[in-house]
């Protein structure tokens, strides 16, 4: 290591920037070179040698010169976009990727980022939007080739090919009362997957039967939310007391609402080979839903992760929609759709028709008869809180 | 305060008196909170001694309703996950009581769908038996690497051609280090070679086969004091296996909400991409064989789509590059 007094460093330095100034780069790498060989250079040195050696094409010197600089200062945004062209330049896509990113992260929270350099960024947001589009390509045709094409995945899978390539984000269950852990956080289950579906959805036209004359009277539905005097007020979009969503309850705090069933014997009997969840005044819950024409329902989370939610459409107008999590679905008629309610969802019917499905909860299939009836037990325990002398 | 929020807070703290009166303690509960949460930070100064009133009202229900839980719950007798349950209702794991309390976040893959849970029984593991009766067989192998001053490299090292993003100090820190059987994917001939029984012990072990990146089997030295600090892992598709072989008192391992210590020849089985830690709190030496399996939950054809996946990844060459003067 070359000995070098701060004076003939500064000389040097400064010899370097007007050669570099004057078209003369590789006299301007030379000359700045002996001050990063004297292991005296800083990092403005550094990136002065590292540009030199860019106007002289010496690419390989160069990104030496960048791995010196980030050694000594790994946050340094212009070293990291130039790091990731040389990179880009190799032919090393997936480590530019690496280094554009971090430059583009540590700009974004960077108090002010001079001209030249947003010109920088502007010139690899491009770049990086085109590598990411190039890869999606790329990782479509060799998934192909490997037979693994599109229409053969499990739909898991193809969520995760979303969700790696930005498409789609994970949704996690969040329960507003209750969270029962280690559950797969699964959006939408599969209607084959449950042995008593057939024979419910077998019975789609009867329901409908049975729900006709009790839409023509409305009299025994009811807004789906409604204000309860005895509570804070609070009001979900609107939904309080509304009749744009309301319900016609066969079961209802956990217990046949006899007038109804005594209306609807085929809907009420079609549910005997249904595990429908049992917790206390809880569920199961079992309603006719009517969205009037125009409505929606906000996104929201429902109240416990230990049941699903099942809808047997019944009538079902075009434009009307439903999402669970990063999935849209439409309900078809007589075809049960099968879902956490604990994942954020929501539904609209932007048809100028009624929407009604029948709604039911069943109990989670991963859930042993004893963690069941854990559950049932716990939930018992809550409502049947009252007073236990605690009030002052 | 303004007035008219001041009013509210007033109202909301009357009718919770009056429920409590009536003896209705969810009702009151429920208008207690309300105007806690209206108050917030700025109590005005007429109104402090009820609000405090309030406070007290919602700790003494918190507890008689719990104990009232406790009692219900202790009958019901449902195992493990139904007392995680009630634990994270009542607030005593520490987190957020209604979300994933520590979700998969993998680093590089994430795959849906799949259970959240920080540990799995070896119990359920046909092939763990098998391996934990080769301990000793492996611990002497290990043992022999040891007396012979094997080196083992720091198992955080840093990469070339990525930012440098130190992992919270432990890059290039020889306290966590490693000796490799298979690496990336890759068998090592010469370390394999030298630790026989421990490879015979892996056959029939479902390794997560992924070109070019596991799976990974290695012997993990942590030194005295080491502290690795809370971390995620890469993928959700797969599981850390741990057999423990010197475990000195004081060595913790915790994924999630969960602590668990390592014992002598039991396989500690969990999803690395929860959210973990560990700690050699002796002033020993703790080393384990540590290994990664495919999740029993992905099926064959995922297993493979999942490897050519990233096979496809790392194929991923250079598009026309778009640059000022490349």
């Amino acid at each position: 290591m070359n000995q070098l007094s701060n004076a003939e460093a500064e000389r040097i330095v400064r010899s370097g920037v007007a050669s570099l100034q004057q078209g003369r780069p590789w006299e301007a790498a030379a000359e700045l070179t002996k001050v990063t060989a004297s292991g005296r250079a800083n990092v403005q040195i550094w990136l002065l040698l590292a540009h030199a050696l860019r106007q002289a094409g010496d690419s390989e010197e160069e990104e030496k010169a960048l791995d010196a600089l980030l050694a000594l200062e790994p946050t340094s945004v212009r070293a990291l976009v130039m790091k990731g062209d040389r990179r880009a330049a190799s032919g090393d896509p997936r480590a530019a990727t690496g280094f554009y990113k971090r430059a583009r992260a540590l700009a974004a929270v960077a108090e002010e980022v001079p001209d030249d350099l947003r010109i920088d960024l502007g010139r690899i947001e491009k770049w990086l939007a085109e590598t990411e589009a190039a890869f999606r390509d790329h990782l479509e045709g060799e998934l192909t080739r490997r037979g693994v094409a599109a229409g053969s995945r499990s739909p898991r899978f193809q969520q995760s090919l979303d969700i790696l390539s930005g498409l789609k984000r994970p949704y996690f269950q969040e329960p507003s009362d209750y969270f029962f852990p280690e559950l797969p956080q699964r959006q939408f289950y599969e209607r084959e997957e449950f042995a008593w579906a057939r024979a419910l959805e077998a019975e789609t036209g009867a329901i409908r039967d049975e729900l006709r004359p009790l839409i023509e009277e409305r009299d025994g539905f009811r807004p789906y939310l409604v204000s309860n005097p005895q509570r804070p007020p609070s009001n979900f979009h609107g939904l309080v007391d509304n009749p744009e969503w309301s319900s016609l309850y066969l079961w209802d705090r956990g217990e046949p609402v006899a007038e109804n069933v005594a209306r609807c014997p085929r809907t009420f009997a079609g549910l005997n080979a249904v595990p429908l969840a049992h917790i206390g005044v809880r569920a199961p819950v079992v309603m006719f839903s009517w969205l009037r024409p125009g409505a929606r329902i906000p996104a929201h989370n429902g109240a416990m992760n230990a049941r699903l939610i099942c809808h047997l459409p019944l009538i079902v107008p075009a434009g009307c929609g439903f999402r669970v999590g990063n999935e849209v679905r439409e309900w078809e008629e007589g075809r049960l759709l099968i879902f956490d309610d604990t994942i954020e969802h929501e539904a609209w019917n932007d048809s100028e028709r009624d929407r009604v499905v029948l709604i039911f909860d069943v109990w989670r299939p991963e859930l042993s008869e004893e963690e069941r009836k854990g559950v049932a037990a716990l939930f018992e325990a809550i409502d049947g809180y009252a007073d236990t002398g605690a009030a002052g | 305060m303004t007035r008219p929020r001041e009013d509210e807070l007033r109202g909301l703290l009357a009718r919770g008196r009056a429920y409590a009166e009536a003896g209705d303690a969810r009702a009151a509960a429920s208008f207690f909170a309300a105007a806690l949460r209206s108050a917030g930070q700025a109590v005005p100064a007429p109104l402090a001694a009820e609000v405090q009133e309030a406070r007290a009202y919602l700790e003494r229900t918190k507890q008689a309703y719990a104990a009232h839980l406790e009692r219900a719950i202790a009958a019901a007798d449902a195992g493990p996950r139904m007392d995680e349950a009630f634990d994270i209702m009542l607030g005593r794991r520490g987190v957020e009581p209604r979300r994933v309390p520590y979700p998969q976040r993998p680093s590089a893959f994430y795959f849906p769908g799949l259970p959240q849970r920080p540990f799995y029984e070896r119990e359920a593991f046909p092939w763990a038996a098998r391996v934990e009766a080769a301990s000793a067989a492996i611990r002497a192998e290990a043992q022999a690497l040891l007396d012979r001053g094997e080196s083992f490299a720091p198992y955080v090292q840093a990469e070339k051609n990525r930012p440098q993003r130190d992992f919270h100090g432990m890059q290039d820190d020889p306290s966590w280090g490693a000796f490799y059987l298979w690496k990336d994917g890759e068998r090592i001939a010469e370390n394999a070679a030298r630790c026989p029984a421990t490879m015979a012990a892996l056959e029939g072990v479902p390794l997560t086969q992924i070109p070019g990146r596991t799976p990974s089997v290695l012997f993990s030295l942590l030194r005295p004091g080491a502290h690795i600090p809370p971390h995620h892992g890469m993928l959700n598709c797969r599981l850390i296996c741990h057999l423990p072989l010197i475990v000195p008192p004081g060595c913790w391992l915790r994924v999630g909400g969960e602590t668990r210590q390592w014992e002598d020849g039991k396989l500690l089985i969990f999803d690395d991409s929860i959210e973990h830690e560990a700690k050699n709190g002796s002033e020993r030496l703790r080393l384990v064989l540590l290994f990664d399996i495919w999740r029993p939950e992905l099926s064959e054809a995922e297993r493979a789509a999942v490897a050519a996946m990233f096979t496809a990844i790392d194929a991923f060459a250079a598009p026309a590059a778009a640059q000022r003067d490349a």
